[in-house]
C-alpha cells in the first residue's frame, strides 16, 4: 500500500489504498496520526471474493451462488484536532455479487462511522526503537436504507454499533515494525422487513433480531517509513453467541369425528367424595411450594393451549423447512417418513407439506376440544377454585366446568398429530409435555397471547384493528 | 427442468392428488385456473417486461414488501405467516378455546386445500419461470424449484383471507390489502408473473369459499 502525504496545512492529500484486509485497516486500527490541523481525505477499494462457506461445521460450496463478491469504494476524512487526537470519518459504498444462479446483487451506502483516536503513550526513540500506544473509540450507523436480510448478497448487516479499540506499535528506527490491535463491538438490534424469524432453534415473532457483540484483533508486521507502508496481516474475528447457518439454510387426521361417543371420557370422582377432597388437598399442596419452573410453566400456558400449540407448530416448520443438500455426486436423496433421523431429516416442510399439517393438527385440536366441551358439561364439575376458596386460580378463570381439562386434552392430541409429522423433533421433548418451557420468553419472544405481539415493521404492515369481532 | 444446480428434480409433483378437507378431486379439476398467456404471446412478453422493468427499479418499499412476504426456505411459510396473523385477530377477540381451534382450523384446511389446487395446477401447466424466458432476469428472494402458474402465495392468501374475513369481518379490509401484498411481493421478488398472481388470488379465493360454505352451516353461530 502507497501513501502519498501533503504536509500543507488544510491542504487536502490523496489517499488510494488497494486491499482486501478490513477497511478499518487503513485508519483507525493503524498507527498513524494525523497532524494538529490536517485534515486528509480520500478513497479506498476493496474487492473481496468467496466461492465457499460454513454450514455449522460443513465447509461447501453453493452451485445456485458460485463465487460471491463484495466490493467498495470507501470515502474516509482524517481530521487532526491536536497531534495525538484524530477525528477520523468513512462511508462505503458497496456493490455485490453471484457468479452463478439467478439472484441479483445489491448496491448502494452502508455505514457511516465515525472515531476518535488517541495517542496515549508515545516514548520517543530510544536506541532500540519507539513504543506507541492509541486508544480508538467509534460508532457506526447505516445511512443507506438496505435490507439486511439476503445475505450473502446484502451489503451489510444495518446494524448500529459502538467499539473500543486499542492498539500497541513498536517501530524500530526507520523501517521495521510490529504491531497489534484489538476492538470489542457491540451492536445494536436488526430491524427486519419481515414479522417472524427462525435462528439458533428457535422461532422468534419480531422483526428485531439482537446482535451478539463482536471482538476481532489483528497483529502486523512490516516495513513504514515516510513513504511507504507494507504490512503483513493477520487477522481473526469472534463473534459471542447467534446462530449457526443450519444446513440447507439460507446464511439467515383425516376422519371427522361423528360424535363425542367416539372418544369416552370416564365421569370423574364426584363433588364431596373422599377422592375428590383427595385431589383439592393435592392442589394445594402443590401450589404451596410451587417451583420457578412451574410457575414459569404456568405463565407460559395461561395465554391459551390453542394459541400456544399454533406458536410451536410454526416453530417446528420453520426449523424443518429445509431442502435436502445434494449429495456429492450431485443427486438427491429424498427425505423417508419410516427414517427420520437420516440425512436428509423427515420432514422437509414446504409450504405444501407446512399446509397440510397446520390443517391435520388445527382440525385435531378442534375435534378434541368438541368433545372435551361435550363431556364438560355432561359432568359439570366445578373447577377447584369455585369449590375451595383455599385454592387461587394461577391463570385466567371461565366459568366452564373443568372436567376434563381443555389443555390436558389438547396437549394430548398435538403431541400425537406432531409425533406424526414431526417425528424427527420428538428424542428432544421426551421429558415433558412437548414444547420444553426452557425459553422463558425475553421480552422480543414474548408473544404470550395476554402481553400482545411485539410491533411488527413499521413498513407497510396493514393496520390491524385493536379489538376483534367474536362471532357469538 | 430444474431450477437449482445441481439440478434436483421440481419440488411435490403429485401433490395436486393429495386429498383436500372440502374439495372432491372433481372440484379440484373443475376449478383449476384457465390456462397461462402462451411464453410467446405478446401478453407474456408484456408481462416478462414487467417484471424486468420492476426488479431492476426496485424501490426500499417494494423491497421491504418482497422481504416481508418472503416466508422461504427456513421460515414457518406462507400459511404460516397467516397462522401468525390470525392469531393476532383470535387473541384480540379473545375467543374460547373451542372456537379459536375452530378458527384455525377453518383458515388451515382453506389453506391445504388451496395447496392442493394450486400444486395440481402449477404442474398440469407447467409453466417457466421469469428468468427462464430472460436469463437477464435476477431475482431478490430465492427461486422456488417448481413451475410458476399460478402462485402459491396468492392462492395461499386469498383462500386465507376469505375465510377470515368471514370470521372477522371488521379485518376483510386488512385482509385484503395483505392478501394483495403477499401477492405482488412475488412480482417485486422477480419469481412471478402478474398473471401468475391475479389468477392465483381468484383461485384461493373461490377455495377459500368451499370452507366458508362449510362453516356457515357447522351449527357452530
Amino acid at each position: 500500500m502507497l501513501r502519498f502525504r501533503a504536509s500543507n496545512t488544510l491542504l487536502p492529500c490523496v489517499l488510494l489504498a488497494l486491499s482486501s484486509a478490513p477497511l478499518r485497516a487503513q485508519t483507525m486500527d493503524d498507527s498513524l496520526m494525523m497532524p494538529r490541523n490536517n485534515f486528509c481525505i480520500g478513497f479506498t477499494y476493496q474487492h473481496n471474493a468467496w466461492d465457499q462457506y460454513w454450514e455449522g461445521s460443513l465447509k461447501r460450496g453453493n452451485e445456485n451462488m458460485g463465487k460471491i463478491t463484495t466490493q467498495n469504494v470507501s470515502w474516509m476524512g482524517n481530521y487532526g484536532i491536536t497531534n495525538r487526537l484524530n477525528v477520523i470519518a468513512t462511508l462505503p459504498y458497496v456493490w455485490t455479487g453471484a457468479s452463478q444462479g439467478v439472484l441479483q446483487g445489491m448496491k448502494g451506502l452502508q455505514d457511516v462511522t465515525v472515531a476518535v483516536k488517541y495517542n496515549v503513550l508515545d516514548t520517543g526513540f530510544t536506541s532500540r526503537g519507539s513504543l506507541r500506544t492509541f486508544v480508538v473509540a467509534s460508532a457506526g450507523a447505516p445511512v443507506g436504507d438496505y435490507t439486511p436480510d439476503f445475505l450473502p448478497l446484502s451489503i451489510g448487516s444495518a446494524s448500529r454499533s459502538l467499539s473500543g479499540r486499542l492498539t500497541l506499535h513498536f517501530q524500530a528506527k526507520p523501517g521495521w515494525f510490529l504491531r497489534g490491535t484489538g476492538a470489542y463491538t457491540w451492536r445494536g438490534n436488526v430491524t427486519l422487513d419481515r414479522p417472524a424469524y427462525y435462528t439458533d432453534g428457535q422461532l422468534f415473532h419480531s422483526d428485531q433480531v439482537a446482535m451478539p457483540d463482536v471482538f476481532d484483533y489483528t497483529a502486523s508486521a512490516g516495513y513504514l517509513d515516510h513513504r511507504l507502508h507494507v504490512p503483513v496481516y493477520f487477522t481473526q474475528q469472534y463473534t459471542r453467541g447467534g446462530g449457526d447457518i443450519r444446513r440447507q439454510d439460507m446464511p439467515f387426521v383425516s376422519n371427522r369425528i361423528s360424535g363425542p361417543s367416539q372418544f369416552t371420557v370416564p365421569p370423574p370422582a364426584p363433588v364431596g367424595s373422599d377422592a375428590y377432597r383427595a385431589e383439592l388437598a393435592s392442589i394445594k399442596t402443590a401450589q404451596a411450594s410451587l417451583t420457578d419452573a412451574q410457575r414459569e410453566s404456568i405463565t407460559y400456558w395461561s395465554g391459551g393451549g390453542v394459541l400456544r400449540w399454533n406458536q410451536i407448530l410454526r416453530e417446528l416448520v420453520a426449523r424443518y423447512n429445509l431442502p435436502p443438500a445434494p449429495r456429492d455426486n450431485g443427486t438427491y436423496v429424498f427425505p423417508d417418513a419410516n427414517n427420520p433421523f437420516a440425512d436428509p431429516a423427515f420432514p422437509f416442510a414446504n409450504p405444501p407439506y407446512a399446509a397440510r399439517a397446520y390443517s391435520y393438527v388445527t382440525v385435531a385440536q378442534f375435534e378434541a376440544l368438541k368433545v372435551a366441551w361435550a363431556y364438560k358439561h355432561q359432568y359439570g364439575r366445578p373447577s377447584p377454585s369455585r369449590v375451595d376458596t383455599g385454592i387461587h386460580a394461577l391463570m385466567p378463570t371461565t366459568d366452564l366446568p373443568a372436567y376434563p381439562s381443555e389443555d390436558a386434552v389438547l396437549s394430548g392430541v398435538s403431541t400425537e398429530l406432531l409425533r406424526a409429522l414431526f417425528p424427527a423433533a420428538v428424542e428432544e421433548r421426551s421429558e415433558g409435555p412437548w414444547p420444553r418451557c426452557s425459553s422463558p420468553a425475553p421480552a422480543r419472544t414474548a408473544w404470550g397471547p395476554p402481553s400482545g405481539h411485539p410491533p411488527s415493521g413499521k413498513r407497510s404492515r396493514a393496520p390491524r384493528p385493536r379489538e376483534g369481532r367474536p362471532r357469538g | 427442468m430444474s431450477l437449482e444446480t445441481p439440478p434436483r428434480p421440481p419440488m411435490l409433483p403429485n401433490f395436486g392428488q393429495v386429498r383436500a378437507w372440502m374439495m372432491t378431486p372433481t372440484d379440484i379439476v373443475s376449478e383449476r385456473p384457465v390456462p397461462p398467456p402462451s411464453t410467446s404471446s405478446a401478453q407474456m412478453q408484456q408481462e416478462l417486461a414487467e417484471v424486468k422493468q420492476t426488479v431492476q427499479s426496485l424501490t426500499r418499499d417494494q423491497t421491504a414488501i418482497a422481504y416481508k412476504w418472503n416466508d422461504g426456505a427456513g421460515t414457518y411459510t406462507p400459511p404460516g405467516h397467516w397462522n401468525d396473523i390470525a392469531a393476532e385477530y383470535i387473541r384480540d377477540a379473545r375467543f374460547s378455546e373451542v372456537r379459536a381451534a375452530r378458527a384455525f382450523a377453518l383458515v388451515n384446511m382453506a389453506m391445504h386445500d388451496a395447496a392442493v389446487g394450486c400444486w395440481e395446477a402449477k404442474y398440469f401447466y407447467f409453466n417457466p419461470r421469469p428468468s427462464q424466458l430472460d436469463a437477464s432476469i435476477k431475482t431478490v428472494i430465492g427461486l422456488p424449484n417448481f413451475p410458476a402458474y399460478t402462485s402459491g402465495h396468492s392462492t395461499f392468501s386469498a383462500a386465507a383471507a376469505v375465510v377470515l374475513s368471514y370470521l372477522f369481518p371488521g379485518g376483510a379490509a386488512d385482509f385484503d390489502a395483505m392478501k394483495d401484498e403477499a401477492g405482488i411481493s412475488r412480482l417485486y421478488g422477480a419469481i412471478h408473473y402478474r398473471s401468475d398472481i391475479d389468477r392465483g388470488k381468484d383461485h384461493g379465493q373461490r377455495i377459500g369459499g368451499y370452507t366458508v360454505n362449510f362453516a356457515r352451516q357447522d351449527g357452530a353461530n
